[in-house]
Parts: C-alpha cells; sequence; structure tokens
C-alpha cells in the first residue's frame, strides 16, 4: 500500500510537472500573440451577423473626434489604464482597434491592455481608417477641425526654407518613442495626442514647421492651431518618410 | 481677440431680429419670391459682402441660404444661438462628384471635406475655360509648387498652353486616387494608371504634331520589355513612365533637373535595378530599330535578321512547296495505279524493324518539344501583347509571373538538352579521347555536319522536283534533318545567349554595354519568330505531312521504322550497313500497341498545336 501511495504520488508529481511544463510556454506564447489582421469587410459581415464588436480608435483623440467609425471608443495608445468605465463589459466582445492611415501597431499598450482584461476576441483593423473608409463604410465626425491651406516644405528645400525663415520652429508631433529614435536636429517633440494641452506653449509669432510620420497628420494639427489663433504654419511634405527617404537618396 | 459679454451679445441678436422685422421685404414678404426673402433674412445679421453681392454672383448665387444650410428651419433659435448649423451637405446636389470624392487620397487619408479646398465657397465662381488654371491654384495653396509649376508640363501650361498636362489632368479633379504603396496591387494600379494618362496625350499624333515631340516615344517603349510586359497586364515589376520621368521634373534631358539628365541616370534605373556597371545606363528604353543614325547596331542587327528570316523561309518555303507538288502527282499516279500504301495499315509487333533513334534520343526529343511548346506558349503572347489572343494565352500559365517563371525553366531544360547534345558531339568526334580520325568522322555518313554530298543533294532534289532526274540518294541525315540540327545550334547560341542578357541585364553590364540589351531585344524576338515557324511549317512538312508519310512519321518516338522505309528513304544507308554486315545487329520487334499509342497522340498533339500556333502567329504578325 505505501509503495502504491509513494509511487501515486510521485506521478501526480510528474503528471502536474507535465502539465506546468506544457502550461508555461503556452502562457508565454499567449502574451507574444499577435492579435489577428481583420479586413473592413470581414467587420461588417461580423456587424451584419449582429455580432458585438466595440471598435477602438487608437489615433490621437483630435484625429478620433475628427473622424471615426460609427461609435468608436477613442483611446490613445498609451491610455492603456485610463477610461476603465469605457470598456465593455461583456469579456466576448469582439474588440477592433484601429489607427488612420494604417494598420494599428500590435505593440500597443491597448492591445495589451485588453488582453489583461480577459478580452479574447482582440484584432486589428488591417489598413486602418483609411481602408475602412476606402471600402466604402461610412464614418462619423464628432467636432470636425477645418483644414487651412498651410503650405509644404518637401525635405530637399528643408534647409533653404529654414535660412530664409531664420525664426521658424520645428514641431515633431509623433508619439515620444519615434522622435526619441529619430528625429530632425533643432526639432521640438509635441505629440499630436497631447497637442490640445501643449498649443499654449507653441509661440504665436514665429513660422512652425509641423512634422509627422508620413504627412496626413500635419493637416490636422495645422487646422486645431489655426483654429488655435496660430498663423504661420507649414508642413513638412511627405514627413519624416519622406526626409528619410530624401537622406538616403542623398548619400547611397 | 475681441471678446464680446453675453449679455451684449443677446441685445445684439434681439436688434438684428427687430431690424429684420421691420424691413420692407419682411412686409412684403408673401408677395416677394421666396428665395429673395430668405436671403434677405439671412443677410440682415451676415451682412459682410460674401455673403451678399459675392453670394450673389456666385455659383451658387440663385440658392437661398437653406438651400446648404437646410436645418435652420426656426430662425428665431439659431438667432439665440440655440440650434447651431449642422456641417452642410453638398452631396444632397453635387451626388457624382461626391461618390467620386470618396475615392480621393484627400478624403480616404486627410479627411478633406469640399470646403477644405473650396474655402471662399459662398463667393467660388464656375471656372469654365479656366478651370484647369483655377485648379492648379488650388493645389498649389499646399503643395509645394516650385519645381513644377515653374517647370516641365505645368510650366507649359500656365504660359498658356493648353495641350500640357495640368495637375488633373494626370491627378483627376475629384477622384485623385489613392495608392498604397505597401500593397502590390495598388503599385501596379498606380503604375497603370499614370502610365495610361501619359499614353492619353503622347499617343495622340494630333497633339504631338502641334507640340512638336513624336508618338514613337509610345511606340518604341511599346517594343521594349518594359512595355511588353507591361502592355501584357503585369505591371507589377516593370517600369512604366512615371518611374523613370519622375512624375514632376519633365524636362529636356539636357536640364540639370531633369531626371533624364545623364549625371542622374544612375538614380532613375537605380529605383529597379540593383548591382550594375556604369555602361548600364546606355540601355536604350525607347529604342528606334529603324533609325539608323542613332542606333546604328540596333538597325543593322534588326535588318541581318529580317534578312535572315527572309533568306530562310524564302529557300525552305520554295523547298517545301516544291516537293509538296512532286509527291503529290507522284502519290496521284500510285493511287490511280491502284497502289495501298503499306505505312496506313496497322503495325504489326512480329514485324522485325531497324532501329534509327535511342531510347536517349527520344527522350530528348521529347523534352526538346515539351520546353520548345512552353517557350513559345510562353514567349510569343509577350512578343505579340496586343493580339486579342495573348492575353487569354498567358492566362492559361496563370498570369505573366507565372509564365515567366515556366519560361526561363523550359529555357534551362534547352539550355541542359543543348549543352548534353554538345557533350555527345564530342564523344562522337573522339571516341575514349581518340583524336585519331575525327575528320572523317566529321565528314562521314554518320555525321550531322554538312558535306560536299549534301550540297549534290540539295541541286539534284531540285533536279526531281521539275522531273529532271530522279530522287538523290541519301544516307543516314539528309541535308535537311542536318539544317534542322545545326539550326538548333545557332537557334540556342543567339536566343539562349539573348535571352540570358534579358534574364540578367545587370550582370550583362559587367560584359558588354547596356545598348546591347537593345540589340538582345531584337535579336531574341525575330529568332524566336524564325524558331517557332521553321519548325511548325518546314521541319513539319519535311517530317511529317509530306505526301509519303502523312499525317504522322513516328519513328523519333518509337525509334525504329520498317526495312522498306529504310531502303527507299535512306538507300545508301542500307546498302552501307548491309556491306558492313551490321543490319542485323539493328533489326528489333516493332513497337508494342502502347508505344504506337503514345507516339501517335503525343505526335499528332504537338503538330496540331504547332500549326494552331503558326495561324495565331501569323494573325498577330500581319494585322497587330
Amino acid at each position: 500500500m505505501r509503495v502504491m501511495r509513494k509511487y501515486n504520488g510521485m506521478t501526480m508529481i510528474a503528471v502536474l510537472l507535465f502539465v506546468l511544463s506544457l502550461g508555461i510556454p503556452a502562457a508565454v506564447l499567449a502574451a507574444d500573440e499577435k492579435p489577428a489582421l481583420v479586413e473592413p469587410q470581414a467587420v461588417v459581415w461580423m456587424l451584419d451577423n449582429r455580432e458585438k464588436i466595440v471598435f477602438i480608435n487608437v489615433a490621437s483623440n483630435l484625429e478620433c473626434l475628427d473622424t471615426r467609425i460609427p461609435s468608436s471608443l477613442c483611446m490613445e495608445c498609451g491610455e492603456g489604464v485610463a477610461k476603465a468605465e469605457e470598456w465593455p463589459r461583456d469579456r466576448e466582445t469582439k474588440i477592433v482597434f484601429y489607427d488612420g492611415n494604417a494598420t494599428a501597431a500590435p505593440g500597443c499598450e491597448l492591445v495589451q491592455t485588453a488582453r489583461t482584461r480577459g478580452y479574447k476576441k482582440i484584432y486589428l483593423l488591417k489598413g486602418g481608417l483609411t481602408a475602412w473608409k476606402r471600402s466604402g463604410f461610412e464614418v462619423e465626425t464628432i467636432d470636425r477641425i477645418p483644414r487651412i491651406k498651410g503650405l509644404a516644405v518637401k525635405p530637399e528645400k528643408l534647409k533653404s526654407w529654414l535660412a530664409a525663415n531664420s525664426s521658424a520652429l520645428l514641431v515633431d508631433l509623433r508619439r515620444p518613442a519615434d522622435f526619441k529614435s529619430r528625429s530632425i536636429a533643432g526639432a521640438v517633440n509635441v505629440p499630436l495626442a497631447s497637442l490640445h494641452n501643449t498649443y499654449q506653449d507653441l509661440y504665436l509669432d514665429r513660422p512652425l514647421l509641423l512634422i509627422d510620420q508620413d504627412g496626413s497628420r500635419s493637416f490636422l494639427a495645422a487646422g486645431y492651431l489655426h483654429r488655435k489663433g496660430l498663423e504661420k504654419l507649414y508642413r513638412l511634405e511627405g514627413g519624416m518618410a519622406a526626409w528619410q527617404e530624401w537622406n538616403k537618396r542623398r548619400k547611397p | 481677440m475681441i471678446r464680446i459679454p453675453a449679455t451684449a451679445h443677446r441685445f445684439l441678436l434681439m436688434l438684428c431680429l427687430a431690424g429684420w422685422l421691420l424691413t420692407p421685404a419682411h412686409l412684403s414678404l408673401a408677395a416677394v419670391e421666396k428665395t429673395k426673402v430668405l436671403i434677405h433674412q439671412c443677410q440682415s445679421c451676415h451682412d459682410e459682402n460674401v455673403h451678399k453681392q459675392d453670394f450673389l454672383a456666385s455659383a451658387h448665387g440663385k440658392n437661398t441660404c437653406v438651400s446648404c444650410h437646410g436645418e435652420i428651419s426656426d430662425l428665431g433659435r439659431h438667432m439665440t444661438g440655440e440650434s447651431a448649423p449642422a456641417p452642410v451637405n453638398c452631396a444632397s446636389c453635387h451626388r457624382d462628384i461626391a461618390s467620386r470624392f470618396k475615392k480621393n487620397v484627400h478624403y480616404l487619408k486627410l479627411n478633406f471635406q469640399c470646403q477644405d479646398c473650396h474655402h471662399d465657397i459662398h463667393a467660388i465662381r464656375k471656372s469654365g475655360v479656366e478651370l484647369e488654371k483655377a485648379a492648379v491654384d488650388n493645389c498649389c495653396q499646399c503643395h509645394d509648387s516650385q519645381d513644377y509649376v515653374l517647370l516641365g508640363h505645368s510650366g507649359s501650361f500656365l504660359k498658356g498652353n493648353a495641350d500640357a498636362a495640368s495637375c488633373v489632368d494626370c491627378h483627376g479633379l475629384h477622384d485623385t486616387p489613392y495608392y498604397d504603396p505597401t500593397l502590390e496591387r495598388d503599385v501596379a494600379a498606380a503604375r497603370e494608371n499614370y502610365t495610361r494618362r501619359c499614353r492619353s496625350c503622347h499617343d495622340d499624333a494630333k497633339m504631338d504634331k502641334r507640340n512638336r515631340f513624336s508618338t514613337q516615344a509610345v511606340t518604341t517603349f511599346d517594343d521594349t520589355y518594359h512595355g511588353k510586359v507591361f502592355n501584357i497586364g503585369y505591371p507589377q515589376r516593370v517600369a512604366g513612365c512615371a518611374d523613370c520621368h519622375r512624375g514632376h521634373n519633365i524636362l529636356p534631358r539636357g536640364h540639370l533637373l531633369s531626371a533624364m539628365h545623364p549625371d542622374r541616370m544612375k538614380e532613375a534605373c537605380g529605383t529597379c535595378h540593383q548591382g550594375f556597371h556604369d555602361r548600364f545606363l546606355s540601355f536604350v528604353a525607347h529604342p528606334d530599330p529603324l533609325d539608323a543614325k542613332r542606333h546604328p547596331v540596333l538597325y543593322w542587327t534588326n535588318a541581318f535578321m529580317i534578312a535572315l528570316l527572309g533568306g530562310t523561309f524564302a529557300f525552305f518555303w520554295l523547298h517545301t512547296l516544291l516537293w509538296w507538288w512532286r509527291t503529290y502527282r507522284d502519290k496521284c499516279a500510285e493511287a490511280k495505279a491502284g497502289f495501298v500504301e503499306k505505312h496506313l495499315l496497322p503495325e504489326c509487333r512480329e514485324e522485325k524493324q531497324i532501329q534509327r533513334f535511342s531510347m536517349q534520343e527520344r527522350i530528348m526529343h521529347v523534352l526538346l518539344i515539351l520546353s520548345f511548346f512552353t517557350l513559345v506558349m510562353t514567349g510569343f503572347p509577350l512578343k505579340y501583347y496586343d493580339s486579342p489572343w495573348a492575353k487569354i494565352m498567358i492566362n492559361i500559365w496563370g498570369g505573366a509571373y507565372r509564365a515567366g517563371i515556366c519560361h526561363r525553366v523550359a529555357a534551362l531544360v534547352l539550355c541542359g538538352l543543348f549543352l548534353y547534345t554538345l557533350w555527345l558531339s564530342l564523344r562522337f568526334l573522339f571516341p575514349g579521347g581518340k583524336m585519331k580520325g575525327w575528320l572523317g568522322r566529321l565528314f562521314g555518313p554518320d555525321s550531322l555536319f554538312p558535306n560536299l554530298k549534301d550540297l549534290r543533294d540539295v541541286i539534284g532534289m531540285f533536279k526531281w522536283f521539275f522531273g529532271g532526274a530522279e530522287m538523290p540518294r541519301f544516307d543516314r541525315w539528309t541535308y535537311w534533318e542536318k539544317f534542322d540540327f545545326f539550326a538548333v545550334f545557332w537557334g540556342m547560341t543567339a536566343i539562349g545567349g539573348s535571352g540570358f542578357v534579358l534574364w540578367f541585364p545587370e550582370l550583362a553590364s559587367y560584359l558588354m554595354p547596356g545598348w546591347m540589351i537593345n540589340v538582345a531585344t531584337v535579336v531574341h524576338s525575330e529568332e524566336a519568330f524564325l524558331a517557332a515557324i521553321f519548325i511548325f511549317t518546314i521541319h513539319f512538312f519535311n517530317n511529317h505531312l509530306v505526301p509519303n508519310k502523312f499525317p504522322l512519321e513516328p519513328n523519333v518516338f518509337t525509334g525504329r521504322y520498317r526495312l522498306e522505309a529504310m531502303r527507299h528513304e535512306r538507300p545508301l544507308e542500307y546498302e552501307r550497313l548491309a556491306a558492313e554486315g551490321r543490319l542485323e545487329s539493328l533489326k528489333r520487334e516493332g513497337p508494342g500497341i502502347w508505344l504506337q499509342l503514345f507516339s501517335s497522340a503525343f505526335g499528332l498533339a504537338s503538330l496540331i498545336l504547332g500549326l494552331m500556333l503558326t495561324v495565331l502567329i501569323f494573325w498577330a504578325a500581319l494585322f497587330y
């Protein structure tokens, strides 16, 4: 009997260890697992099937209020912990994250937050809001920012433009992490996400050159700053992507 | 900004309301046209010029204010600020424009609305003939315009040349398309769209004449590898117009800012091609093989290839026709005499036959047929990209990309056969490394190398055609079989060499100048025509369709043929083998039923396919 008990106990421990050894990599894999990409048509198909879906716009608040998929939640990637009350209670609800012109980054903190909150069905909208609109689906506007005529400066002309506008300030609208990884010398980081709080720090009388990732967000920022009374607004055409491309071509 | 206290604001609004109530317009409300009344109602507060004279003179002047601001139904609530006006929905009238704008890059990427470009919407005038100019002005409000407004197309346009392209001619007005550079299908669609727009002017003879440039720019591009692959429907991997000319700075080649300036050509080619030698840059993207002054080597290569094709076909088609005519007359005479051809009867396995081709040679021929047909059916749709059957045939292979892969795989198979045949030829000449007697073997009866007897046979054959002599007596290989063999050798050198240059153009630039790629294109294309038509008309006739063999001579698949056929067709070989006592050692059993079935099915299918391709090729060559 004793032998049997000992045997049973050892078997139990072995089984336990075996299960744990399976479970740990599975848990690690689950943590690293990237959310599924989903096409706009597939999401609409889910909606037509009356599935519970919550859209989360991870672009800046200004962009989200300007245009979003109807009834989306506006949460910027950095706001993982905030707005707890806005998350749906039903953990079976499908969460679809989307950005402006591109697929939301899988590394966005909100995705991790959704996972830790227990949501199992997490998706990233392929191509972001642009792909949604391109597929012909409707969007809504809460607080539209009228765009203004804002002359663009091409990367190859930046040097001469700066010489002609010596008091100009280069305003980099990207996220701090992107700014840290690469930026134009002399630029200051004023993330678009917090522009509604920080615009007062900008100079009213100096020309501002707005820089974003691909030239698509600086229009909105220029419109917003114009609404707040700033006048001398310029944009870097094509944003940092064009700047880097030009640098690459210049130094093969 | 001046801040008005809330009480003062309310007082001003009340004053406006009172003013409006006292206006004669209000008093004669029922008598006056509704449009005027409403405008006056609004204008009593919105009394700036832009809402009065400017608006009345504008394109929308015949509308009322509520035509656009329709939700303002309660003027009192509006004036006290209780109901804020909703955004104007221009699509309620401009439906067509609105639906096109839904595909506009400014809407999709930047969320632009109508008023973001049409800022002065209350004073907007119809542009009429000045529409394009107004559009250029509008685009340049945001886009850095210096490089293409002062120069190139738009520079010319702004100087008053209505033919020159403005922004909207290339990018559209309200339907400026959006292409995602990360999607291959979008890259292809963008290239297709912009190249089509360039062609719409540069392929227009009248416009080209007015502006003193040539439509040759389009036609000569179409004849290059870039143009052919583009036109067959696979623009993903080849250059369209804007890939080299870079969209905006369309300037004369000598201009420093032109993308085509010699100093910037490396950058232009480097967009797609990497790892090339500088001499690669002498490649001509718009070559004219008929222009001897600008492209002398190309001109003379083209002339040589045409002469080669003309000479070969003139001789062999005449040879074939005369042969057919002579044999037909003989067969008619035999039929009248009641002679029944034995080769039409089923072959019997028990009958002993003579071995002509080894198993290895038969397999090589089958591989040759398969690779040749693959090459023809994947290459000719590209050569005749504008013929009606080209796209159908390329789609049989699953599109141009897969057809390209099949073409290259078949080319490698053919190259393997070519090299192996070279090896066999060396072994034939120098068996076991033995040098002695190689000249005798080279000109001997078992060799495929032409000799003086072949020349005599050619003359003898022509005499026979006209009834002046008996048909020449042949040995193992006739002169037309030797020509077939050497045609493949010449063809492989020309078509294979040029094919590899086209396959690896960057690598080729380390061995030859870039213009040799143009030469290779001409050689590859013309030689392909020669090879295909020679095989499908001359080789097919000489070996299969000649009346005494019609419809198929299967010995290249079965490997053996009847003794009397040998005695009749190759009497010298028969006599030689009999004298040497080797005839018995070459006797084999007749082919089995399955081998006969395969030979007939495969052989006839190849013949029919080849003849069908001949019709398609001539159709395309003559009419497209």
